[in-house]
């Protein structure tokens, strides 16, 4: 098996697979250009240029782990995938033979600082072709940053051609249009000049999808320098919910890990481009009605939350902000909890903990100080891991992540994960059932008066767990109504599958992506970047089907945006949690994938598909299920989600919890 | 006003309550001066715990401007006449201002003062900055903490030392001197800031100064994920800014403790650049006599190198130059021209160019080459050469050649097959004499000396594509048996089904049971051979008894609870076809100490063994890792290794350190250890231990004490952290203290001849005990095998402790045992003899055949040996 990588996917060349392999030979290859880069290892791209009777077939990305070129511990070039698929590995054994000592020669030998260039075949035509398609920017004789800046606006572009057709009239969009290729049913090319038509016809030969320019349109996407001054950013004209123009700033490629990014705080500017929208998309409407006020009711209530809540979006965030405001309509007085304030526990009726199992410590002082002046207590659940894996997976994936520089070995890890064999310093072994409750739980319970849970089988998880014989009350999650904003600049114009949550180990993330890639189905994950260093090696992970969208500030509108076109939900967190997502979802007909972990499922006989966290395989099966289940389900979801997300019922039955702790006494 | 202290503040607010509350106490004897704290938008408490601090100057940011923004936004509003930069992740010592500033006024040249950093277990974590020419990604420079992690009262970094480069964490500059240099750079986010501000003092002509008097705790980098959010973007344009402008002074400081940063190749690709211990050198001087000898050895020794010997060569300079570098270990065997004209730091530039780059096995000064950072030469002479001899495997050593200038060559270029290149010095360090001519280096390799001195990469490549293919010879395979033998029979077995042809196996049986030897005699299989001991010689003896008769290539030491799966020899073979320099091979297994141990088997029988070990096989294919040491499960060794570093070390007995040793010496002789993910076999685990009862605890630590004499290491076995194996091959093999020996094989327990003299003649020698056990297993396969009349003698040649008339006595009461009579047997003889040479030459009229063939012969094939039909 040759060493195989999945970086950047978005800047390979779609290759027609015979055409590709009967053009890659040893004996085509003709030129070479090796340019290093700046990464956390040592580094160079390598792109390779085959050619037969006038036609070439490139071979752009193949990356150069230097230090092998010394200890060849493994191989020192590692292939895009798909060439690797496509191409026999016989025939890239024989060109890593003849590529070895050249670039032994040339770069740990030499430590080249700059781009190395290599003729394998002396042939003027040869020379020719790849000189002008250096003046043209192809993708293959050109430097990797100007290739990444000339081509980001047709990077970019691809979220929006999906199934349609796209146009390209611009003189440095060759590249771009090959880029395109594997996103549209067909992309028009017009370089603006004969003879560069001419070699970019020859030149990506492999590439398929490409026609000349008809005119004949309409196209989902357009890409233009046309009319424009020559340092005028390309247009990228395409469809949106709403007319608007947006300008899009691509910043300077700097290491390899991030390459291309449209976020400005990454680097400097390299460019601009402008993003021009037509066309209205209807949204979906929730099923969720706004709750009717019941009105008339008293008392001053304290909120404990985690310190962050506010910061960090999670599903407490979203539940104390909507539990707040309706209770504020029924004529409660709300306070969040300070902890750098001081606490004045009689000021209050009654208190309100709502925190997750990582966060009951910083709740503690207060609920001590509360339950010392006897101020009733209610909890909504922190049972968030019934499995007791979710610190496990959390360690385990990073893990896994920083002992992985190869899909293989990260793959291997991913496999042990899914048959839970690894272990990690900092958690116990497997297996990792809850076999001893956490006493810091069993404290807080033991200061409470009731408990309202989402679910029944929470209660009976507290019961079984922990012991607790308290109240207990099922509550409906409570889930805010929001605008609904067009989200077409964040996921596309096609269908896709919706993760929304912080971007955390816990969630299972890296196995959601890679299951959504290889099944081929467009994922967005939306949340905040809770692991940084999560977050830099997903953004090293996804490839082609995966938007990820990190926010630091979420906009409302947008999340509802998202639900409201989401086609598949899908949170498949080692904890579980999160059920008023999978309501939300399902208010607009979206079908579910959810943690064999939690609950979820439960509540969507039809619609609903559990997957077991640490299995990409599961979590293959189960997106594919969902994915294809999503339209047949819609409106039965819809009926389902009404009846699980009511809102009356959960103000209704916070209140009830309140009343019984009220008149309960201390559990001890 | 005397100073303006800023600190820029981003959330992590008890870090600056901390700050805050242990600079105040520290102002008092610092004159007249503010502190201007300014948040750059915090979302925790910090506005609330900055309340609290009535005397700072607040600058409340409504975004996070970063460090470079921050710092100067204060700067534009700070009335001291010194500005003192400091972090809010510190806790000031007392003493720490006044250091500073007292400093700071001493000497109006001072553009930047830095403060002595330390990690809360009071090592430093900033004792100034140094540069290396290690490259930085790919930029020629990379800055480093000097003295990082070292304790906090180590003499030297208390010395006030001028730098280059000093941390932003806490740093003293004269306000005007930050407003003329246009303060700090804010197109860096959080990150070499500060080092591009210090290299601008520089570059304006003030001083940039260490003072190590000024303490604070550092908790370094509590600002969070966005510390390190730009840290590409920041050294790449540190890098393309300052480019190879800032000195190199990392390895001048370094070596002044006795260490080097050197880049070092991790396992699976990753380098890192670690603190070690500095090479020592040796400088082989030739071409003649120095006129003032005195004045070149001075001239040769003005380094902070530590220099271990100066050799001159005469006429016989291949054995001197030799003997010189015979030990290789953490050293650089450093070749001079007489002639040679050298410059003060000529050695430090030599081995600062050597540690940047591990690919790199000489750095030449030849005044051919160019100078820069990157200039490698196809290959160099001996007139200005320094050599790293951890590179330089034992059995490569400098042939005789006309003129030491081709040897090295000639070396170097071998060297170069191995992947290991020759970089020329960056800046002028010697003068040498012109470069010879050699007409025997021209007409064997085509080109001549001087040409060695091109810069074209197209030579190099054109000389590794010349490189040997690899060729597959022989392999033997040996074994150990010790009753247990269950487990070999399994073994054997699997290495009957999945080993390719050539390989031999040698089972050698240390003193097994009788059913064991049953076994092994029964064993029909014509790539199998056994040798029997007559009692346990243990994991090492068994081994080198093994070794004695291997006539493989490569030789596998392999245990004999294993089953080996589909390829696996193939796949530990291949390494050595890619790997430069490589030394032994080891497989992954289910049961093995360390990284070694695969923990997902999850078979359940053989098929499952086969069924995974094939999957392995397919996903790891060409995978594997370096490493320092490998277990004595199974490992796969160049025999060339072996020769230069003998077999086991005897001394270990039954087991336990003596593949440590192995590994040490291995290492220790320049050559790699590799271990191959993608050859996996099954291990049944310490199954000759369990069988025979033996006490692995106890072994354990006997051994470790053994080891560890003979290896330097102190104390008792660390059962957790083990041992670092770098320390002992960085001393290098030595032959003369730690070769262990391979028994001859004529001179070995079983030393049974056969020849030929009209009748077939068996001769046996007896030196002690063990060869009469010996002796006598063979004595009965022949007294089976022939009886009276058959043209058969064996005879036994008594000599040491042993006489012709004790022998004589055991062999009649063998025949009594065996129930021969007298009358019936085969002939056999027992005579003294005085010496092994003399009891050989009374054959020597006669063929003699390979006495090994003899040792597994079962009875009928002694017959058949004898031209005889079938057994009597």
């Amino acid at each position: 098996m040759m060493r195989v990588h999945r970086r950047h996917r978005s800047l390979w060349l779609p290759h027609d697979q015979s055409r590709l392999a009967a053009l890659v030979r040893p004996t085509n290859l003709a030129f070479a250009r090796l340019e290093p880069v700046y990464s956390r290892r040592f580094e160079a791209v390598l792109d390779l240029v085959f050619e037969s009777n006038g036609r070439y077939a490139v071979v752009n990305f193949a990356i150069l782990d230097a230090a092998f070129l010394i200890d060849e511990e493994w191989g020192a070039i590692v292939w895009p995938d798909e060439i690797a698929r496509i191409v026999d590995n016989a025939v890239l054994r024989e060109l890593e033979r003849l590529l070895l000592p050249w670039l032994r020669s040339r770069v740990f030998v030499r430590c080249e600082n700059e781009e190395v260039r290599k003729w394998f075949r002396l042939d003027a035509a040869i020379a020719r072709d790849v000189n002008e398609a250096l003046d043209c920017g192809f993708i293959g004789a050109t430097r990797l940053a100007k290739v990444v800046v000339d081509a980001a606006p047709f990077v970019y572009a691809q979220r929006f051609v999906a199934r349609g057709s796209a146009a390209v009239v611009a003189s440095s969009g060759g590249n771009g249009a090959a880029l395109l290729a594997p996103f549209a049913d067909a992309v028009e090319v017009d370089l603006r000049s004969r003879e560069r038509n001419e070699l970019f016809e020859r030149w990506f030969s492999t590439v398929d999808g490409l026609r000349p320019f008809a005119g004949a349109g309409p196209y989902a996407v357009a890409v233009s320098d046309l009319d424009l001054d020559v340092d005028t950013p390309v247009v990228v004209r395409t469809s949106r919910a709403e007319p608007a123009v947006l300008d899009v700033t691509v910043a300077e490629p700097v290491p390899l890990g991030v390459l291309l990014s449209f976020d400005p705080e990454d680097s400097a500017a390299a460019r601009t481009f402008s993003v021009e929208s037509v066309a209205v998309a209807e949204p979906a409407r929730s099923s969720l009605g706004g709750a009717a006020p019941m009105g008339g009711s008293k008392g001053k209530i304290l909120v404990l939350a985690r310190e962050n809540w506010s910061r960090i979006e999670d599903v407490d965030s979203e539940t104390i902000r909507e539990l707040s405001r309706r209770l504020t309509a029924e004529g409660f007085e709300i306070v969040v909890f300070d902890p750098h304030a001081p606490l004045v526990p009689d000021a209050f009726d009654l208190a309100h903990a709502i925190v997750g199992s990582r966060d009951l410590e910083t709740i503690e002082p207060a609920v001590e100080a509360l339950a010392a002046r006897g101020i009733p207590i209610v909890l909504s659940t922190p049972v968030d891991d019934p499995r007791g894996e979710a610190a496990w997976g959390e360690a385990i994936l990073l893990n896994a992540f920083r002992n992985s520089n190869e899909l293989q070995t990260l793959d291997t890890y991913l496999r042990s994960i899914e048959t839970r064999l690894l272990e990690a310093d900092s958690v116990p072994a497997a297996p990792r059932t809850m076999l001893n409750p956490d006493p810091r739980l069993v404290r807080l319970l033991s200061r409470c008066r009731a408990v309202i849970t989402s679910h029944p089988r929470e209660s009976e998880q507290l019961q079984r767990l922990y012991g607790y014989a308290g109240p207990t009350v099922s509550v409906p999650p409570f889930i805010p109504l929001r605008e609904v904003a067009d989200v077409t600049a964040i996921a596309g114009s096609g269908d896709f599958i919706l993760f929304h949550g912080p971007i955390d180990p816990r969630a299972a993330i890296l196995q959601l992506v890679m299951a959504a890639e290889l099944e081929r189905l467009p994922l967005v994950v939306y949340g905040p970047v809770a692991s940084s260093e999560l977050h830099f090696d997903l953004a090293l992970t996804v490839g082609r089907y995966t938007r990820l969208v990190p926010y630091s500030v979420p906009t409302p509108a947008e999340v509802e945006g998202l639900y409201a076109r989401a086609r598949t939900y899908v949170d498949v967190s080692w904890t579980g949690r999160g059920l008023g997502r999978f309501i939300r979802a399902a208010s607009y007909g979206a079908s579910l994938v959810a943690s064999a972990n939690g609950y979820a499922a439960d509540l969507f006989p039809e619609g609903a598909f559990r997957a077991d966290p640490g299995s990409v395989p599961s979590i293959r099966k189960a997106l594919r299920e969902a994915w294809e289940a999503g339209p047949a389900v819609r409106q039965a979801q819809r009926s389902r989600a009404a009846v699980a997300g009511d809102q009356v019922a959960a103000l209704a039955g916070a209140v009830a919890a309140y009343q019984r702790a009220a008149a309960a006494p201390a559990m001890s | 006003m005397r100073y303006s202290i800023i600190i820029p503040v981003y959330n992590k607010s008890a870090f600056t309550q901390q700050c805050l509350d242990a600079l105040l106490p520290t102002l008092a004897t610092a004159g007249d001066g503010e502190v201007i704290v300014v948040d750059n938008a915090s979302s925790d408490e910090t506005q609330a715990v900055l309340a609290r601090y009535p005397w700072i100057r607040l600058i409340s940011n409504e975004v996070n401007l970063g460090f470079a923004g921050a710092n100067n936004q204060a700067a534009a509003v700070a009335r001291g006449k010194h500005l003192i930069l400091l972090n809010n992740d510190t806790k000031p010592l007392p003493g720490w201002l006044d250091a500073m500033l007292d400093l700071a006024d001493s000497d109006p040249q001072i553009g930047a003062i830095g403060a002595k950093l330390l990690f809360p277990d009071d090592t430093i974590q900033h004792g100034g900055v140094v540069f290396t020419n290690a490259l930085m990604g790919s930029y020629p420079r990379g800055p480093y903490h000097h003295n990082y992690l070292i304790p906090y009262n180590d003499p030297e970094s208390s010395i006030r030392t001028d730098f280059q480069v000093v941390t932003g964490a806490c740093l003293l500059t004269p306000r005007a001197l930050y407003e003329r240099l246009g303060g700090l750079d804010e197109v860096f986010w959080n990150g070499y800031e500060d080092v591009d501000y210090c290299l601008k003092v520089g570059e304006a002509g003030y001083r940039v100064v260490y003072e190590p008097a000024a303490m604070l705790y550092h908790f370094e980098s509590q600002s969070g994920v966005q510390r390190f959010r730009k840290v590409y973007w920041n050294s790449r344009i540190l890098g393309e800014r300052w480019w190879n402008r800032p000195r190199v002074d990392s390895i001048e400081r370094n070596l002044r403790r006795g260490y080097t940063r050197r880049m070092k190749r991790e396992a699976r690709g990753s380098c890192t650049w670690p603190i070690l211990p500095a090479p020592r050198a040796t400088i082989l001087v030739h071409g003649g006599e120095p006129a003032d000898r005195a004045a070149f050895e001075a001239m040769l020794r003005r380094t902070l190198v530590p220099v271990d010997a100066i050799v001159y060569l005469g006429p016989e300079w291949v054995d001197a130059a030799n003997a010189a570098i015979e030990v290789r270990g953490n050293r650089v065997a450093v070749f001079i021209d007489a002639r040679v004209r050298l410059t003060d730091g000529w050695l430090e530039e030599m081995i600062s160019q050597l540690d940047a780059h591990g690919g790199c096995i000489a750095v030449t000064a030849a005044n051919e080459l160019p100078l820069g950072e990157d200039v490698m030469s196809f290959g160099a002479d001996a007139r200005c050469t320094a050599v790293r001899l951890n590179c330089l495997p034992q059995h490569e050593r400098l042939h005789g050649a006309s003129t030491i200038d081709a040897s090295l060559a000639s070396l170097l270029l071998r060297m170069q097959h191995q992947f290991y290149g020759v970089r020329g010095v960056s800046r002028r360090v010697a003068q040498t004499p012109p470069c010879n001519v050699d007409p025997a280096f021209e007409r064997e390799h085509g080109f001549a000396l001087r040409e060695l001195f091109t810069t074209a990469p197209e030579r190099v490549e054109e000389w590794l594509r010349r490189r040997p293919e690899f060729e597959r010879g022989l392999v033997s395979i040996i074994t150990l048996s010790w009753n247990a033998s269950t487990y070999t029979k399994t073994a054997l077995e699997s290495i009957r089904k999945y080993t390719s042809d050539p390989y031999e196996v040698i089972v050698v049986d240390n003193g097994s049971n009788r059913e064991t030897v049953d076994f092994l005699k029964s064993i029909d299989d014509p790539h199998v051979r056994v040798i029997y001991n007559s009692f346990n010689r243990g994991y090492a003896g068994g081994n080198n008894d093994g070794l004695a008769h291997a006539r493989g290539k490569h030789v596998v030491f392999l245990n004999n609870d294993v089953i080996v799966t589909p390829g696996w020899l193939d796949t530990l073979l291949e390494p050595f076809s890619r790997i430069g320099n490589l030394g032994v091979t080891a497989p992954r297994s289910n049961r093995v100490v360390g990284p070694q141990v695969v923990v997902d088997c999850t078979y359940n029988d053989e098929a499952g063994i086969l069924e995974y070990a094939a999957a392995r096989a397919e996903f790891w294919k060409g995978s594997g890792y370096l490493t320092e040491r490998a277990i004595g499960l199974c490992l796969c060794v160049d025999r060339r290794v072996l020769d230069e570093i003998g077999g086991f070390d005897e001394r270990y007995g039954v087991g336990n350190f003596e593949d440590d040793d192995l590994c040490i010496r291995v290492r220790g002789a320049g050559y790699k250890i590799f271990v191959c993910d993608d050859a996996f076999i099954h291990h049944f685990g310490s199954q000759s231990f369990i069988a025979n009862k033996v006490d692995y605890a106890a072994t354990l630590e006997a051994n470790w004490a053994l080891f560890a004499e003979k290896w330097g290491y102190q104390g008792p076995i660390d059962h957790e952290r083990g041992y670092n194996p770098i320390e002992a091959s960085f001393r290098g093999f030595d032959r003369a203290r730690h070769f262990a020996p391979i028994p001859a094989r004529t001179d070995g327990a079983a030393a049974v001849a056969v020849a030929e003299r009209g009748s077939l003649v068996f001769a046996v020698r007896v030196a002690d005990e063990r060869e009469w056990q010996e002796a006598a297993r063979f004595l009965k396969r022949y007294l089976r095998a022939f009886s009276a009349g058959d043209p058969v003698l064996c005879s036994i040649a008594a000599m040491g402790a042993l006489d012709a008339g004790a022998i004589g006595s055991r062999v009649a009461k063998l025949l009594e045992r065996l129930e021969i009579a007298d009358a019936d047997a085969a002939d056999v003889e027992v005579r003294d003899e005085e010496s092994v040479e003399e009891w050989r030459a009374s054959f020597s009229d006669q063929r003699v055949l390979d006495a090994t063939t003899l040792e597994e012969t079962s009875p009928s094939a002694l017959r058949r040996l004898a031209g005889l039909g079938a057994q009597r």
